[in-house]
């Protein structure tokens, strides 16, 4: 029987403890947990052939990147607006209606800059800086981390 | 079957037989609104507004999810947005949420709570107005066999200093008949009178609704975490629904093979692979 929290817990191992791959073997069930390019975790039944490494695995999943990646620019004087959860990146307030910020917007700490969706609660977020926008690091729809940096905004001088 | 009692209601109505102790301290009823979220959030600005509801017989710019448009015949549906207006933790921790974080199967936080207790609540009162025993697709939708009659679209935003609104939207189709839902909706979707062999009380409904909400919203530690997951569990659809997924900007879809509430679902994909959802990467398309 598939228990959904004890797979949680073994991909949290896998990903504490940097493990490709868990073979679980239980009474008459069996699944392997094999973890893909991107840190996405694929789950096998025992009888289906295993997948090769590589490209049998979805690629567009999001690797939580932008935080290093935006690092030098934050040592450049700019501030990052994070994402205070993880979630669903949405740029706009509804997909009909243009984005909070581009790039170049001016910005208040109560300026919104995004929703984030999780478990189908939209929370707006707020800059909580003051200055210009000069990034956007995310695309609309797009899974962010908690602490990932969204935007970098050059403070008002 | 149809009903005649397609009449307004009154917030005299909506109390009737019943004191909110939160939900319901006051409400307004509006014949025709843009948004009842939009209110309520517009609302919030005065920070006595907690427990504030918003319900209209109309919404001219209704929305759901992902911004799709929520189409409804005059006073054919419930049409509800509940106001809470509560500590926001991040104040404290300016760039980490600690409540926002909802990444722990065990501390879901308030939305991830919240989430569940308005579904919990639409089943709860639906089954005590009406004959119908709805069912959950996960997180939140609300179903009558196997077609949608209800969604929730919960929305928070912080009100500076500590404080933070949530407002909880419910949208419930009542009185609608087949020839009032779209041609691509026609067979996916339902309301209580296509459902039910008797008259439906819309009033009663909401009524009830708000009862149910009130009565899980005005004590913050009951139901427990874990009496609201099993109760949760109980309206859940049964494992083996299909459903269409987006996770980490992909589209999957296939048949559930184990659903939690908090823990995200297992789906055997179309196409042979068995996947875990993460149920804060996950959208239910």
């Amino acid at each position: 029987m598939i228990d959904v929290a004890q797979v949680r817990e073994l991909i949290e191992l896998m990903v504490e403890h940097g493990l490709g791959e868990i073979r679980i073997r239980q009474e008459d069930s069996s699944i392997t947990l094999r973890r893909g390019p991107t840190g996405e975790v694929m789950m096998y039944p025992q009888q289906m052939p295993m997948l090769p490494m590589g490209g049998a695995f979805p690629s567009g999943a999001v690797a939580p990147a932008a935080e290093s990646a935006a690092q030098p620019l934050e040592d450049e004087g700019l501030l990052a607006i994070k994402s205070p959860m993880v979630g669903t990146f949405y740029a706009g307030p509804d997909p009909q209606s243009p984005p909070f910020l581009t790039i170049g917007a001016e910005v208040n700490p109560d300026s919104p800059v995004c929703i984030i969706e999780a478990m189908k609660v939209f929370n707006e977020i707020k800059a909580e800086v003051t200055g210009r926008v000069e990034r956007v690091l995310v695309k609309n729809e797009q899974a962010v981390e908690f602490g990932q940096t969204l935007m970098l905004v050059r403070p008002r001088s | 079957m149809t009903s005649g009692s397609v009449i307004s209601m009154t917030a005299e109505e909506l109390l009737r037989g019943w004191q909110p102790l939160r939900v319901g301290r006051r409400i307004e009823v509006h014949a025709e609104l843009p948004s009842t979220n939009t209110a309520a959030l517009v609302a919030a600005e005065n920070r006595d507004a907690d427990g504030l509801v918003v319900m209209a017989d109309y919404q001219a710019g209704g929305r759901g999810r992902l911004g799709r448009i929520w189409h409804s015949p005059r006073r054919a549906s419930v049409l509800c947005s509940v106001l809470l207006v509560m500590d926001d933790p991040s104040a404290a921790t300016p760039r980490g949420n600690p409540d926002l974080q909802t990444t722990s199967a065990d501390d879901p936080g308030i939305g991830g709570r919240l989430t569940l207790l308005a579904a919990v609540s639409v089943c709860a009162a639906v089954r005590q107005a009406t004959e119908i025993t709805p069912s959950i697709k996960w997180p939140n939708d609300i179903f009558v066999g196997g077609r949608k009659m209800g969604g929730i679209l919960i929305e928070s935003r912080s009100l500076g200093g500590r404080m933070r609104a949530w407002v909880i939207g419910i949208g419930l189709n009542c009185h609608q008949q087949a020839g009032h839902f779209s041609p691509e909706l026609r067979e996916t979707a339902t309301s209580l009178d296509l459902a039910a062999s008797h008259p439906i009380d819309r009033t009663a409904v909401a009524r009830e609704l708000l009862r149910a909400l009130d009565a899980r919203l005005s004590d913050p530690a009951s139901p427990s975490d874990r009496v609201l997951h099993d109760e949760w569990s109980r309206y859940a659809l049964p494992i083996g629904h299909r459903v269409r997924l987006r996770c980490d900007g992909r589209e999957y879809a296939g048949q559930t093979l184990a659903v939690e509430p908090h823990g995200g679902l297992i789906v055997q994909c179309d196409g042979g692979i068995r996947k875990w959802f993460d149920p804060q990467r996950t959208t239910l398309l």
